[in-house]
């Protein structure tokens, strides 16, 4: 009798309360932020006649595939779009990464006298620019960067605010740490490698994410700086496929054979096609930044 | 006694420190080296375009050859009505401060409540959830909102008609849009922020929480005393990065979502950045107004930054950003 | 350290500068010496073996043709033959155009051939940078003989600016006349059959006369709207006011076509707006179209669920060409029949003719060669038509060859819209309800009145700033009285629009426009 009571107790006393709110809380937000993906969902299966008649719902009442038919009627070309756009996003998601983090280290450094210049020297490029043109002439006439996979990995790399997120990180770690293995004698070079990368791995794993998106999405570098038929990253593509099919249905083609496709369910098969990637390679960024590095430990 | 030979020491000792240190620092500076290539190439050789906030652009003459024209680009502004440039500004930095201000709570505590959760699982899926948003471009959530609020065809207007209220024309009825935006703004960024802060919360020192607990604090103990000072640096900093940006918008959002930023919306949902589109959409060689503009925008943004990093300066030096 | 940091800042600020120090970048790729002459044979202006780059606007997906080597193989074919050069095409879509030749222009990348149209790399902006080839006499005798002998010399001063041409018009129907567009099939139901339609259109008061039709099919209780009433209503109408715009048909600054002297007007202030502004008000108010011609136009419910698309029984028609009711019948899709009946006169303007043209590089190395090629297009039939189309009993198949028919039913080539290539007139006809439309085409552009300002361009580089001031918010308060919807009455909304305009700096506009257009008129004496 008195064991079943003090089990009961136990039971009781392991749901934290707290937490069950917290979940709560999130679940709540999660539904709501997934609401607008189910509606780009149900619209890119929507066919013209049953937005005409019954306008849009939440889930159409005849789902069709059409739209996702049309986009991947070419497979040849989307298929090497997609290669190209990988291996774009992985080479600038590893550089921005290193550069990033190497620039950070040093900036975060109180002993590090040319600090402040360093610092802002990057700050003043995220308010002052030349401009498209400028840069189109810099890369085209005089870096000779034309119809180059690297113009779409180098430019973009480094960032104010990366460099602020990783540099926060290094700061917050203990800095005992750094101490000890100062007094081991150790150079910068083995401190930040061997101790501070590793252990920064959800601020980099921020970063990361960060720069693999902005670089899938990215479809205005492809456009301006490769001709018609060299490479062509899937965004771009996908872009392109979406104004031929409003230049299909607005010129006097006669062999319009995609014109039932409405452009908004065209835009939200394109848009959902451009989202699925992302959310099959989250999980594998998320294992940096989910909690699992006891730092006390480390420093023990 | 023994303090006296602590305060003075030996020359060769300085001496030799001072040596570490400059190696120390050559060190740091080459791993600055890579970034500052990059940046000298890609954002300092390009720098001349800003010239052209002062020219009249023609290509044949190039950047350099192009005539100088003084202030004349920079007039758009103060040519037309000044009500309707008070309009913008409001709109630009009002919206601007409203929706950081809210953001920024909210981030934080999401961030701080994820932090508490213990099952990797549930993390990872809310993780993912939250930063799905960041992924999509603002065109593509166009369409979602249009599905949901047309006029005729939306799904909204549809469940209203079904309770026996009258459909509302979101577009173009202004009044909606300050929080309508704010929902877009949040939906979006929310998930970046969030894991930003619950990644910095990760340097904490496990055992300072270790300690705590065993002195008896209960979570919002810690998490007031622990927690927020840790991530109060980055938090500054970004609040103040994102100041920087007072006068610019993200065009993207307020010119798809709104459906072209069609006239009835203006009062509530136009902003610098648009109104410049629409103005100068018919000029071909716009390139002079539109860099001028940009130019004050940025110059504008610089200086609010550099109060706010001072103010921030007085309140907890790590989180200043230069 | 300190050393360092002097370093670093000392190497940014140069960065930042050396493009200034470093100077222009070399412009100028060597130009070739032509042979230059009325009377030379093609053996002599043609002995070099060239090739010409040609920014191709792809409007309907050439480039990702599967055969699009073949289609290429083919252009070669023939320019090799006629005028011993290859042409590399450089596809670039339609939707890019603009913004790719603008970065072209920038980084001084080499190009030969390239389009200008009105809303694709604009002609009288391409001047104005400075990037094409001035077009001397010499040059056009010589290189495009036949071009200078078929079309009409006029044509040519559309595209005439500050005294130097630039451009080769490419021929299509160059007179915007407007016209009231009719689906006849509505009517049909209603059992009103076309000769009726056009008997109770009265020339004098065209607009007025629709009202009957309205008033008819609210009888019937047909269907929520009939007259497609949208913010495009300047562009349907300036023509029949017998305005010739300066800038664009909503922008404010146009002369009467009628008044010889020129006179620099505000159409927005004039009786003619008065008078349509009114009538739509009046149709608004009495119910012949809805608040949602505002929003973009609006839904025709019964209309949509038969076929699909939304159209109206009554619309206006900017540009009335003969042929045009075919191919917006069948661009339709759904056996909807057009028919349009022109309204005001029939004028030509400069900003009609210079829609289209095609451009030579002011780098390119053989201007001449570019020149012939150009020719071609503008006289080539086969080669037009295998760019359009393609090749003829691979691509398509003759349905009436006397009559130049195509049969286009299992054509898999994209192909082009002619005019974004060449000469419309060499383009086979597509239907047989079009045959003969090009030779009345041809008829119309000859016979047209020219506009007192034909041949003027308006230079807009000092009144930026007004014109960006109107720009913005121009839409905010012309398209309520466009669409009938106006606050108060005409008048008030008139007035309110007006007073946007003049506050917005369009006196200054206004008067900069009377300066050079009086300076235009004086140097033609």
């Amino acid at each position: 009798m008195n064991n079943k009571n003090l089990k009961i107790k136990r039971f009781f006393k392991k749901i934290d309360v707290v937490n069950l709110f917290i979940h709560l809380f999130f679940i709540v937000i999660s539904l709501a932020i997934l609401y607008p993906f189910i509606s780009m969902l149900s619209v890119s299966l929507l066919s013209e006649k049953e937005l005409l008649q019954e306008g849009y719902s939440v889930w159409p009442k005849n789902p069709t595939g059409e739209a996702y038919e049309a986009v991947f009627k070419n497979f040849q070309p989307i298929a090497k779009a997609l290669l190209t756009s990988l291996m774009v996003c992985v080479a600038t998601t590893l550089l921005t990464v290193m550069l990033n983090a190497m620039y950070a280290y040093a900036v975060s450094r109180p002993t590090f006298s040319a600090r402040r210049i360093i610092n802002f020297v990057l700050l003043f490029t995220m308010f002052f620019g030349g401009g498209a043109s400028a840069s189109y002439i810099v890369n085209v006439s005089w870096l000779n960067l034309k119809n180059n996979l690297l113009i779409l990995i180098v430019p973009g790399t480094m960032g104010a605010m990366s460099v602020i997120i990783i540099r926060s990180f290094f700061q917050g770690l203990p800095y005992g740490l750094v101490e000890s293995a100062k007094l081991d004698g150790a150079s910068e070079y083995q401190i930040f490698f061997q101790i501070m990368l590793p252990l920064s791995t959800p601020a980099l794993g921020t970063i990361a994410i960060s720069a693999f998106i902005g670089s899938w999405n990215s479809y205005y570098a492809p456009m301006m700086y490769f001709d018609y038929g060299k490479a062509t990253t899937l965004s771009l593509y996908l872009q392109r496929l979406l104004q031929h099919m409003e230049q299909y249905k607005n010129s006097a083609s006669l062999t319009g054979t995609l014109a039932d496709v409405p452009s908004a369910s065209m835009a939200m098969a394109v848009a959902c096609i451009t989202v699925l990637p992302m959310v099959l390679v989250f999980p594998w960024f998320q294992k940096y930044f989910v909690k699992g590095m006891a730092i006390g430990a480390v420093k023990a | 006694m023994k303090t006296k030979a602590l305060q003075k020491t030996p020359a060769s000792r300085t001496n030799g420190i001072k040596k570490l240190q400059r190696k120390d620092n050559w060190q740091l500076f080459s791993l600055s080296v890579p970034g500052l290539i990059v940046l000298a190439l890609f954002s300092y050789l390009p720098m001349f375009g800003i010239v052209l906030a002062f020219k009249d652009y023609v290509a044949y003459d190039g950047i350099f050859g192009s005539r100088w024209v003084g202030f004349d680009n920079f007039t758009v502004f103060f040519t037309g009505n000044a009500d309707y440039f008070k309009t913008l500004l409001t709109n630009t930095v009002g919206l601007n401060v409203l929706y950081l201000a809210v953001n920024t709570v909210i981030t934080i505590i999401m961030g701080m409540l994820l932090f508490e959760l213990k099952n990797r699982l549930t993390i990872r899926v809310y993780q993912t959830i939250v930063f799905l948003p960041f992924i999509v471009s603002w065109v593509g959530a166009a369409y979602a909102m249009k599905a949901n609020l047309d006029l005729n065809y939306g799904i909204v207007n549809s469940f209203l008609k079904d309770w026996g209220k009258d459909a509302i024309s979101w577009y173009t009825e202004p009044q909606h849009w300050t929080w309508l935006l704010m929902i877009c703004y949040l939906w979006k960024k929310v998930g970046h922020g969030t894991i930003v802060y619950y990644g910095n919360l990760m340097s904490v020192d496990t055992s300072l929480f270790e300690a705590a607990r065993l002195d008896g604090a209960n979570r919002f103990q810690i998490m007031a005393n622990i927690s927020w000072p840790h991530i109060r640096p980055i938090v500054i900093s970004f609040t103040i990065l994102s100041l920087g940006g007072v006068f610019n918008s993200d065009f993207g959002m307020f010119y798809y979502m709104t459906d072209f930023n069609p006239h009835k919306l203006r009062s509530r949902t136009d902003v610098i950045d648009t109104y410049i589109i629409r103005a100068l959409q018919t000029d071909p060689s716009s390139i002079g107004a539109s860099t001028a503009i940009g130019l004050m925008q940025s110059i504008a943004g610089f200086i609010v930054l550099m109060l706010v990093n001072k103010i921030a300066s007085w309140i907890d030096e790590k989180g200043t950003v230069f | 350290m300190k050393n360092l940091k002097k370093i670093l800042a000392l190497a940014l600020s140069l960065l930042m500068v050396l493009p200034i120090l470093a100077g222009c970048s070399a412009k100028n790729t060597p130009r070739a010496d032509e042979p230059l002459g009325k009377d030379l044979t093609n053996e002599q202006k043609f002995a070099e073996h060239v090739t010409l780059t040609w920014c191709f606007p792809d409007a309907r997906g050439a480039g990702d043709f599967t055969e699009w080597d073949r289609i290429v193989a083919a252009i070669n074919e023939i320019t090799e033959r006629e005028i011993n050069a290859t042409i590399n095409i450089e596809v670039i879509p339609l939707g890019e155009y603009t913004e790719k030749m603008s970065l072209k222009y920038a980084a001084n990348e080499r190009w030969d051939v390239a389009f200008c149209g009105t809303q694709w790399n604009p002609y009288s902006n391409a001047v104005s940078q400075k990037v094409l080839e001035p077009l001397t006499k010499e040059y056009l005798e010589t290189y495009m003989p036949e071009t200078m002998d078929t079309m009409n010399a006029k044509y040519f001063d559309a595209l005439t600016i500050g005294g130097g041409l630039y451009g080769i018009p490419l021929q299509q129907i160059y007179v915007r006349q407007n016209g009231i567009r009719f689906e006849v099939d509505w009517f049909e139901e209603l059992n009103v059959d076309w000769e009726t339609i056009e008997a109770t259109i009265d020339p004098n008061t065209p607009l007025e006369s629709l009202e009957v039709f309205f008033e008819y099919l609210l009888m019937n209780n047909y269907n929520e709207c009939f007259f497609g009433a949208d913010d495009k209503l300047m562009e349907n109408t300036s023509s029949f006011m017998g305005f010739d715009n300066l800038i664009s048909t909503n922008f404010p600054g146009a002369i009467r076509v009628s008044d010889g002297t020129c006179t620099v007007i505000n159409q927005y202030e004039t009786e003619e707006f008065k008078y349509i502004a009114s009538l739509m008000k009046k149709w608004h108010d009495a119910g012949y179209f809805s608040d949602a011609a505002l929003n973009g136009g609006q839904a025709n419910s019964y209309y949509e669920l038969e076929y699909g698309e939304s159209r109206h029984p009554v619309s206006l028609e900017p540009v009335v060409k003969p042929g045009g009711d075919a191919m917006a019948s069948m661009k339709a899709q759904y056996g909807i029949t057009i028919k349009t009946i022109p309204i005001g006169n029939a004028v030509l303007t400069t900003s009609s003719v210079a829609q289209t043209a095609m451009v030579v590089s002011r780098n390119a190395e053989y201007p001449g060669r570019a020149l012939a090629f150009i020719e071609l297009l503008n006289t080539n039939e086969e080669l037009l038509n295998l760019i359009c189309y393609g090749q003829e009993g691979v691509d398509w198949t003759w349905e009436d060859e006397e009559n130049k028919v195509m049969n286009l039913d299992d054509s898999a080539y994209p192909g082009n819209e002619p005019f974004f290539v060449g000469n419309t007139f060499l383009s086979y006809y597509v239907d047989d309800s079009m045959i003969g439309c090009w030779e009345e085409t041809k008829q119309i552009n000859e016979n047209a009145e020219l506009s007192p300002l034909y041949g003027f361009t308006f230079d807009a580089s000092s009144v930026r700033s007004q014109m960006a001031a109107i720009n913005a918010n121009l839409d905010a308060h012309l398209e309520p009285v466009l669409c009938g919807m106006g606050n108060g009455t005409v008048d008030d909304a008139i007035a309110e629009l007006n007073q946007y305009l003049y506050d917005n700096g369009l006196q200054v506009i206004l008067d900069e426009m009377q300066r050079q257009v009086n300076e235009w008129l004086a140097s033609k004496q």
